[in-house]
This record gives structure tokens, C-alpha cells and sequence, in this order.
């Protein structure tokens, strides 16, 4: 699964993008957040005030019970402030 | 409708003659331009962006403008990158037959970009930098849209 990180989150993990392996009972984005939040301390940290975190699915904005799945590309960021 | 995504600065008077190149029924222009303002000791400005999803989702607010008013052209610049203070980092031309639907149509467009396109800007002092973060009343401007 491709993943992408926008702002303070791409920041605090440290990269922009990556292409991780996702277990197959990783089925929303929800669950995708808890899973990596428990592989590593700096995605727990950049996901840790999740109400502050917007997310994307192929470039579309989805909420968490959004389902993916291994072709996906999920996008992880703040609320935005363009203009 | 043109819809650029892009770290190149843009020029007014060059967007305009592309803007009027072809042949046009409008007897109406509306232009915005956005630039970095240049708050006390800022040194810089940074706007990430996630280009792929920003395009397409411009692309449907200028959409769906164009299903709110009558409006022959659009035309948006919106920049990403390290800018300075002063810098442009948002153009918005937009053609109508009739001043109000252009005028309206810019102020839509534009509360869309505020809260709803994926760019995120971050303030960069000498001693500080900070991720500017989303304004409430920009939020309730743009859900004014939904009442009209």
C-alpha cells in the first residue's frame, strides 16, 4: 500500500511517502492508523491527536471507516489552509 | 477551464493575454491574487501540497461553480514551495457575462481553497517556525455556500 504524508505529520514521521506491507485484517483507515501507530513510536505520535488528521484515499477525502485495500494510496495530513 | 498546480511564480499581465487569447463572450472579469503577507519577522513561507489530489479537487469546486453561475472561463494558479513575504501564492481569473456571477464565483472558489485544497502553510521566523492551522471563520464561510 502506497502511503503519503503532508505538513507536521510528514515531519514528525519523518518521510513523505512509503510503500508498506499491510496485513490483510487492516481493512479502513481507522485500522490502518492503529496498526501503524503500534509498529512505531513516531507514527503514534504524528497520529496521536487523530481529530486533528484528515485522510485521503486515492485523492479523495474519506472519513476512518473508509475501506482500502493493498492498491490503495492513502494520504495522511492536517486540516488544510491553502489560498 | 485551466487549473495549474505549481512551484513557478505567475505573472498578471501574461495570465491575462492567455486568459483573453481565444474567442470569448464575457463582459466581466473578476481577479484575485493571494500573496504571503508579510507578518512581523517572517522570513519565508512554506506551503506543502499534495498536487495529484489538488488538481482534481479544484477542478470539481470549479465544477461546481460552474453549476452555480454562468461563467465562460476559469482560470487558477495556486503555487507551492518555499516563498517569501510578499510572494504571489494564489491566482484566480474567472470570465462571466454579468459581474455577479464572476464576482460570487471567485468568492466561493476561494473559501473552497481556504479550507478544502490540500496545501498547508508554515510560517518561518528566525527563531521559530510555526504550521498554520485552520481558521474557524474560513470553515464558516465556506459552510455559508451551503445555505444559498
Amino acid at each position: 500500500m502506497k502511503l503519503k504524508y503532508f505538513a507536521w505529520i510528514a515531519e514528525i514521521i519523518d518521510k513523505r511517502e512509503e510503500s508498506l506491507e499491510i496485513p490483510s485484517k487492516i481493512e479502513t483507515v481507522g485500522q490502518l492508523i492503529d496498526y501503524l501507530s503500534s509498529i512505531d513510536e513516531a507514527y503514534e505520535k504524528a497520529f496521536e491527536k487523530r481529530k486533528n488528521i484528515k485522510f485521503a484515499v486515492n485523492q479523495v477525502l474519506v472519513n476512518e471507516n473508509e475501506l482500502i485495500s493493498k492498491t490503495d494510496e492513502v494520504a495522511f495530513f492536517p486540516p488544510m489552509t491553502g489560498g | 477551464m485551466h487549473i495549474n498546480i505549481t512551484k513557478d511564480d505567475f505573472d498578471l499581465t501574461r495570465e491575462m493575454n492567455r486568459f483573453n487569447h481565444n474567442k470569448y463572450n464575457y463582459g466581466a472579469i473578476s481577479i484575485f491574487i493571494g500573496k504571503v503577507r508579510p507578518e512581523n519577522g517572517l522570513k519565508k513561507m512554506q506551503i506543502d501540497c499534495y498536487p495529484e489530489m489538488a488538481q482534481k479537487e479544484i477542478k470539481n469546486v470549479a465544477e461546481i461553480a460552474r453549476s452555480r453561475w454562468t461563467l465562460d472561463k476559469i482560470r487558477i494558479i495556486h503555487r507551492y514551495g518555499l516563498l517569501k513575504p510578499n510572494d504571489n501564492i494564489v491566482l484566480l481569473i474567472i470570465g462571466s457575462r454579468h459581474r455577479a456571477d464572476c464576482m460570487s464565483a471567485n468568492e466561493f472558489i476561494m473559501d473552497f481553497l481556504k479550507s478544502l485544497a490540500p496545501f498547508w502553510k508554515k510560517e518561518i521566523y528566525s527563531d521559530k517556525e510555526i504550521w498554520i492551522e485552520q481558521n474557524e471563520s474560513d470553515l464558516k464561510k465556506l459552510q455559508q455556500w451551503e445555505n444559498i
